[in-house]
């Protein structure tokens, strides 16, 4: 690539054609304010708050303005900070901007350009039309008195999520963030993935509960992946006293790039099933309170008499898994179906370089949000979607041909025709494999795993080769159904479900954000998940647990 | 040692931003000692600015009613410089909410609607002043030589800025005394 020289302030500096003047100043450490802009976003230049003195009195939008050889740019002269301050006197003085009832007051960029250009009152008269609070989405606030109509969501919502929810309607003065054709949000096809809220520089659009819990500069932010799903997104959580405030895609995170679902955002904020806080014993019949030390020493010895076989989640660390496989002399099953015919090639970037996506038997907008927004994305670059379904799917809008299970044969035939078709699937019956092995030469595999570490427990060589035995140890952060046909059941579990009350043993285990430990992730990689928030006393970590009970 | 008069007021206000006055504490005995002296104030409870004039008025609330143009008036003619403080007088603040409704409606509202009250009546008053269509900051009124916005502004910004007065130099909030919350 070319090298141009330009100067910033009168700094020379060698930059690479094709960068924006905003790139280069940000990489040689000159700060230039923005609005509108994002990094992670196309630049529009909107709001003119970036703007730099190109030549005397000429005013130039840095996020927009590519470098060119001899270009000398002022980014702090005073005819910028002039016009820096009347950019930020009209923003103020349209709609309501009033930070002492603001919920982000402290996080809003409007407020600390405010700031940082010594505004200390406002020199038009404020604007007094009412907006409209739409309150609808179960999860977002849309507060139109504080939009700034700087698009950062639009674009968000479009290019990065590819969900294209939402838009502005109408134009100047009366420009208005719409959902859909104008219908409220809760109302219209956003799928909760909540990149909107992330982006937005001001109060327009707010976490329905984490906004009045804690704003993130009150907050410590900790990096980790979200492990609801098997695709390992990066994750920065927001943690206020052992509180869990927010959760934001990491936007460096290679396989998400700081995209969300609804799973990874939201439903963990909003997790309202009943904790298992304490050990149980059951007594005459019914579940009773114990001590730990009771549990621990009634499990060994149910553990030194018979041979216990394990049933555990794939949704645990490498290391719990390999710790109660360990603990039980290898007698452990998975309790998902973790069984996959196929070369696990291809990564979500390749959905992007596809010309044929092949999903098969997935809704994407119900789970595994992240890998949905990636072949939506595709879709609108090009791609061809092709459905495999015999189920309602919300992404039959997004495809080219929709097809009946029992017609895999002429989707695989369709998708041969691609010169770079990638195939999404999840379980897949005996008839499915056969018809997608005629593409395995051709295509790239997603498979996307039942839980959060299927690979990894697939490495561990943990896939259900055991003698029935009598007792039954479940290892599981949520159980749905036991396993028939044992006479004595040990429950380790986070959260209660009708299932446990059949237990004889209940050990009370930490959430996913209480344990740290490592996971495969859907690109097979192996990722780091942090220990975010202490379990709540009495509940131990899955790994001390087994632990305790190895006599370690 | 020369005296430097100030006067304060409030209009429609909460009394908070007096309250962050007096939160000067030890800072307020250093400005008396400076030279400055309290005159007229709700908090020395002498109800207008002596007619000889001030040195510093300051005002806290918004414009609201008629009595609150006369107050704000009346302070601009009696002092030399004037300064508001607190988000209602800078910015117009929490006060402009009620610009989203009719002053009949909102008057309907407070006295006559409200969950708690029974035969509720508008008072009608000739003391009590009348509301004007809509609420406004102090300089949408008068002109205003200093702000010190914040809900309420910092106890040392109000001290920064008479301070800054004081010594003959002209105040400029940065920083931790410049916010708006």
């Amino acid at each position: 690539m070319a090298l141009v020289n330009i100067k910033i302030n009168g700094q020379p500096l060698q930059v690479e054609e094709g960068k924006t003047v905003l790139e280069a100043a940000t990489e040689a450490g000159i700060d230039i304010p923005v609005l509108c802009h994002h990094p992670k976003l196309p630049p529009i230049g909107a709001c003119r708050m970036c703007v730099v003195e190109t030549r005397p009195g000429v005013l130039q939008t840095a996020c927009t303005l590519p470098v060119s050889e001899g270009l000398d740019v002022q980014t702090e002269s005073p005819t910028v900070v002039k016009a820096r301050r009347f950019v930020l006197n009209l923003l103020f003085s349209e709609r309501n901007h009033y930070c002492m009832y603001c919920e982000v007051s402290g996080d809003c960029e409007l407020q600390s350009l405010g700031y940082r250009y010594g505004l200390d009152h406002f020199d038009l008269p404020a604007y007094t039309t009412r907006f409209p609070v739409d309150t609808s989405h179960p999860y977002i606030l849309l507060e139109h008195n504080r939009c700034i109509l700087c698009r950062r969501c639009v674009r968000a919502c479009s290019e990065l999520a590819g969900h294209n929810v939402l838009g502005i309607s109408q134009r100047g003065i009366s420009s208005m963030l719409t959902a859909d054709m104008n219908v409220p949000l809760g109302d219209s096809s956003c799928v909760s993935c909540g990149l909107c809220v992330q982006v937005c520089p001001t109060g327009a659009l707010s976490d329905k509960k984490g906004a009045y819990v804690g704003t993130n500069k009150e907050c410590e932010a900790v990096k980790s992946i979200c492990t609801n799903c098997s695709v390992g997104c990066g994750i920065e959580v927001y943690k206020k006293d052992n509180h869990l405030v927010r959760i934001w895609g990491d936007w460096e995170a290679p396989i998400n790039n700081g995209v969300l679902c609804k799973l990874g955002r939201y439903e963990p904020v909003f997790e309202d099933k009943e904790r298992v806080t304490k050990p149980m014993i059951k007594r005459n019949g019914s579940l009773e309170e114990a001590g730990w030390k009771e549990v621990i020493d009634i499990v060994r010895e149910m553990l030194s008499k018979n041979g216990v076989v394990g049933f555990a989640s794939s949704s645990l660390s490498n290391e719990v898994l390999l710790l109660f496989s360990r603990l039980l002399n290898n007698n452990v099953t998975i309790m998902e179906d973790i069984s996959n015919p196929f070369d696990n090639s291809g990564k979500l970037s390749d959905i992007l370089g596809s010309d044929k996506i092949l999903l098969v038997g997935i809704d994407l907008d119900k789970n595994f949000g992240v890998v949905g927004s990636f072949v939506k994305r595709a879709v609108f670059n090009g791609s061809e979607l092709i459905l495999v379904d015999s189920a309602l799917n919300s992404f039959t809008r997004y495809a080219r041909l929709h097809y009946e299970t029992k017609d895999i044969d002429k989707a695989v035939g369709n998708a041969l025709m691609g010169s770079n078709p990638v195939v999404i699937y999840g379980q897949l019956d005996s008839k499915l494999t056969e018809s997608l092995a005629r593409i395995k030469g051709k295509a790239r595999f997603i498979w996307l795993a039942p839980s959060a570490n299927s690979l990894g427990a697939r490495r561990l060589g943990l896939n259900g080769k055991f003698e029935p035995r009598e007792v039954g140890y479940i290892l599981a952060p949520y159980i749905e159904r036991l396993p028939e046909g044992l006479s004595k059941i040990i429950v380790q579990t986070s959260y209660y479900s009708e299932e446990i009350e059949k237990a004889d043993i209940v050990l009370p285990s930490a959430i996913w954000l209480e344990e740290d430990g490592t996971f495969i992730n859907l690109e097979g990689k192996e990722q780091k998940r942090a220990k975010v928030l202490n379990p709540p006393d009495s509940v131990k970590a899955n790994r001390e647990i087994i632990s305790m009970l190895l006599g370690e | 040692m020369k005296k430097i008069t100030v006067a304060t007021d409030w209009l429609d206000g909460c009394s908070g931003c007096h309250m962050s006055f007096l939160d000067m504490d030890e800072k307020l005995v250093e400005l008396i000692k400076l030279g400055v002296e309290l005159t007229a104030t709700p908090i020395t409870d002498l109800k207008e600015p002596p007619e000889e004039g001030v040195d510093i008025g300051i005002l806290e609330g918004a414009i609201s009613t008629n009595h609150h143009i006369e107050v704000a008036k009346k302070m601009r003619e009696r002092c030399k410089i004037l300064i508001a403080i607190g988000d209602c007088a800078v910015f117009g603040g929490i006060v402009t909410m009620r610009n989203y409704f009719s002053v009949e409606n909102l008057l309907k509202r407070g006295y006559i609607e409200t969950e708690s009250t029974v035969d509720g009546k508008i008072p009608t008053s000739p003391e009590i002043g009348k509301h004007i269509r809509l609420a406004k900051a102090v300089n949408g009124i008068v002109r205003v030589d200093y702000y010190i916005p914040g809900c309420p502004p910092r106890a040392e910004a109000i001290y920064y800025t008479l301070k800054e007065l004081v010594e003959g130099r002209k105040p400029v909030l940065t920083g931790e005394l410049l916010r708006y919350d």
